[in-house]
């Protein structure tokens, strides 16, 4: 398998608007690095679930909104749960989120799957902050 | 001898008009508290949320266009989403300032209203929306058609359930909406009833009313209109119902007492 330097980016927002400012952040800040941006959170669930629980891959980074129809980004924590195991292996989980309420936040780092709570938006400062072993 | 025995009562009264008005009074400003308290928590969600969110993409929009590797495409599109991310802003502040006068205008007068009068106003105000989705809307309030109460609510509350039943119609069927009148001992009902894409209420139940919720992707929504509604309803004494069966349609049935 093919050695990477970065890990692909997932991103499940309902709003194209953040993903496409997501895609241009991270490629900006890791050029190359490969991102997959989806507006719908059953989609975006199916493709991690197809791609991370089947067969030997790297690990990638997921960058979730919360509030969304539907299937809000708590119920997408929900869906994982049941994987949990080799999701956590393979997934890096961060709620990014345009709320700045505390609860939100708190909700978020009470969840074992999410690694850190991010409010919008995702900037260089912030991807260079969480990745410095990629910088 | 006889002694002779008397009865007596001995009675005090004590007017406590005074108390019981303030009393009263007490209990009403208790409630204005408690009224403005969740106005207050409200305000302080949407700004921790609908405010910040348009907020958050103006900021990471202007970090891409300083990117100096941009191309055209990408210029015009992030200043497009720019654009509508400003909108977006102007929107929620103009919300955020309709939700907070709407729990307070108790002072306005009421008046009698007649629905079918009620109905023409708003069907004159989104008149484009009914003749480009050539939206079929079949009133009957034959058994009333009127009632005392705010007109100013009871628009909003035609105007909001009526405009959702447009937007939330089945893509491939012609939309119908039936507004029909209802008179029960003492309170009065009115029913909408529509044939769109329905709301899924074992999931979603228990947050249909609630503000910025919203049920259904690919569609234009702000999440404001159903808790603008049950909002209105609740503050005219009434009471809101909802049945609804995914692709087949929701029905509302509002309920207020004749007095």
């Amino acid at each position: 398998m093919e050695q990477k330097t970065t890990p692909d980016f997932i991103v499940i927002d309902d709003e194209a608007v953040n993903n496409m400012i997501c895609l241009k952040i991270v490629q900006s800040t890791f050029p190359g690095a490969v991102v997959h941006t989806f507006t719908e959170p059953e989609q975006g669930l199916e493709y991690i679930i197809f791609t991370y629980l089947g067969n030997d891959i790297e690990n990638a980074v997921l960058f979730l909104d919360i509030n969304m129809p539907i299937l809000t980004g708590w119920d997408v924590l929900d869906k994982f749960e049941k994987y949990s195991t080799i999701i956590k292996e393979r997934l890096k989980i961060f709620i990014l989120s345009s709320s700045v309420d505390a609860r939100d936040k708190q909700r978020a780092l009470n969840n074992p799957l999410v690694t850190d709570y991010i409010p919008k938006p995702l900037s260089k400062a912030k991807l260079q902050w969480l990745f410095p072993e990629y910088v | 001898m006889q002694v002779q025995i008397k009865k007596a009562v001995l009675g005090v009264t004590v007017d406590i008009t005074e108390q019981k008005k303030l009393e009263a009074e007490r209990a009403k400003m208790t409630d204005d508290i408690i009224k403005r308290n969740k106005d207050l928590e409200q305000f302080s969600y949407m700004v921790s949320h609908n405010l910040r969110a348009p907020i958050a993409n103006i900021r990471g929009l202007t970090e891409i266009m300083q990117f100096p590797d941009l191309d055209d495409g990408d210029e015009k599109r992030c200043i497009a989403e720019l654009d509508a991310s400003v909108k977006q802003l102007d929107t929620v502040i103009v919300d955020l300032n309709y939700i907070l006068q709407v729990t307070h205008r108790e002072n306005e007068m009421k008046e009698q209203v007649k629905f079918s009068v009620l109905l023409k106003d708003v069907e004159l105000s989104i008149l484009n929306l009914i003749k480009n989705d050539s939206v079929q809307i079949i009133p009957d309030f034959s058994a009333i058609d009127q009632l005392y109460t705010l007109k100013s609510y009871l628009y909003s509350i035609f105007f909001n359930l009526i405009s959702n039943s447009i937007k939330y119609r089945q893509p491939e069927i012609k939309p119908v909406i039936t507004i029909t009148s209802a008179k029960l001992n003492n309170k009065v009902q009115i029913i909408f009833k529509d044939n769109g894409l329905g709301i899924d209420l074992e999931r979603n139940g228990g947050e249909i009313y609630g503000l910025y919720k919203r049920f259904h992707n690919h569609v234009e929504g702000k999440g404001v209109g159903l808790y603008m509604v049950k909002t209105q309803v609740e503050s005219l004494q009434g009471k809101i119902t909802v049945s609804s069966e995914v692709n087949k349609g929701t029905e509302f049935i509002i309920e207020f007492e004749i007095n």
